[in-house]
């Protein structure tokens, strides 16, 4: 299933809240921007988080090529069928952190979902929630789900738990990005700043290369969905 | 090719047919609605979308919001003198990416927001509509 204009929907959801959705969907913003591409963001979480980001700071509003919107609550279906047929480029999705009919929409249509956990159990155990809706979701729409799980906020030293975890994950058939996105003030300076990693003045180099590994994950995931399109 | 355990029916669902099967899904699985206001919560309103007339943040492009339902502002809220915008309602409009392009600029050349500059164009356009209602306070009538 391939939308007209060939956009892909990016979407961040997570059963838990604090995990770092908004956080990496901004830097993903920033890097797909910083590569030259048009990213329009809809936030549809009823806090707000990036929609208040970019309200609040002529910096982020001054970023050309980005468009910060908040989701509708309802007519959703009627909203969700536009935005496949109208969308372009790149659309990222931040959603509030709990399971939801909107989250289950999104995901059924999303080029990607991405579903961010730090490595501790309980957040690995709610991404796997999360993975097991994805996998019967895809079961009931007939066609796969891209569902990505994304280490977060990684400390620089991590511990025989948090290495012995990671194994775990490895050995399960939880899909997880290679890349780890650490602890970092460049990450956490987003929402203080109205900047992003990739678009700051003083740019974090380390940050920087996680992100820019991140996408080409990323885009190795998004890019045989556009071949078997045009196939 | 082996014989798929997907129904048939869910081959080459389009993205209505995705969304139906995925909103089967949800009420299947108990998965809570985003847009069922809780226990509680004002279900009979009809109004439920209108926004208390402080709040100037609006940006007219950005589909519907949800407003968290804040009592409108009273006098003990500190009011400024002068008059006071009216209630406000967000709705959400598609524009073409060019025009949306020369807001965006527009935005960047007079630190206005997307919502002032729409408001003034409706004004030149013939509307009705008080300085109030188009200006943040403190931003010149440009
Ligand atoms: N890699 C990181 N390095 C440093 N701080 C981070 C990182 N990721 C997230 N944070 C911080 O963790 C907090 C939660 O992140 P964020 O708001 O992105 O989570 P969320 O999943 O969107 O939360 P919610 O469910 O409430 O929407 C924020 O204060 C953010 O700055
Ligand atoms: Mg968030």
């Amino acid at each position: 299933m391939s939308n007209p204009h060939n956009a892909k929907f990016i979407s961040f959801a997570s059963p838990k809240g604090g995990v770092g959705k908004s956080t990496t969907c901004l830097a993903i913003a920033g890097a797909l921007l910083a590569a030259g591409k048009r990213v329009r963001i809809i936030d549809f979480d009823q806090t707000e988080t990036i929609n208040r980001w970019y309200g609040d700071s002529d910096t982020a509003q001054a970023i050309p090529n980005l468009t910060v919107e908040k989701g509708p609550t309802d007519n959703l279906k009627d909203y969700f069928d536009h935005l496949w047929e109208t969308a372009t480029d790149y659309v990222l999705i931040d959603l509030a952190g709990s399971l939801s009919d909107v989250t289950i929409a999104i995901a059924s249509f999303a080029t990607l979902t991405i579903t961010p956990a730090k490595v501790s159990e309980p957040d690995i155990i709610e991404a796997n929630k999360m993975a097991d809706k994805m996998h019967r979701l895809a079961a009931r729409i007939g066609k796969p789900i891209n569902h990505v799980i994304l280490l977060n906020e990684v400390p620089s030293s991590i511990s025989n738990d948090e290495l012995a975890l990671i194994t775990q994950i490895d050995q399960s058939n939880l899909r997880r990005f290679k890349t780890l996105i650490h602890r970092r003030s460049a990450f956490s300076k987003t929402f203080s700043r109205g900047t992003l990693p990739h678009l700051a003045p003083q740019q974090d180099p380390k940050a920087l290369a996680e992100i820019d590994a991140i996408m080409l994950e990323v885009g190795s995931i998004l890019e045989p969905a556009r071949q078997k399109a045009a196939a | 090719m082996n014989a798929s355990k997907a129904p048939i029916k869910n081959l080459k669902l389009g993205i209505s047919g995705t969304l139906d099967a995925a909103k089967e899904f949800s009420d299947e699985e108990n998965i809570q609605s985003f847009t069922t206001p809780k226990k509680g919560a004002a279900l009979s309103n009809p109004q439920v979308e209108e926004t208390p007339a402080a709040t100037s943040e609006g940006d007219v492009a950005a589909p519907g919001t949800n407003v968290t339902r804040l009592p409108r502002p009273t006098a003990s809220v500190k009011s400024g003198k002068g008059p006071k915008p009216a209630p406000t309602k967000r709705f959400s409009v598609d524009l073409p990416l060019y025009v949306f392009d020369q807001l965006h600029n527009k935005v960047h050349a007079t630190r206005l927001e997307k919502k002032e500059i729409i408001l003034a164009a409706l004004r030149d356009g013939g509307f009705t509509i008080k300085d109030v209602d188009i200006y943040r306070k403190g931003k010149a009538n440009v």
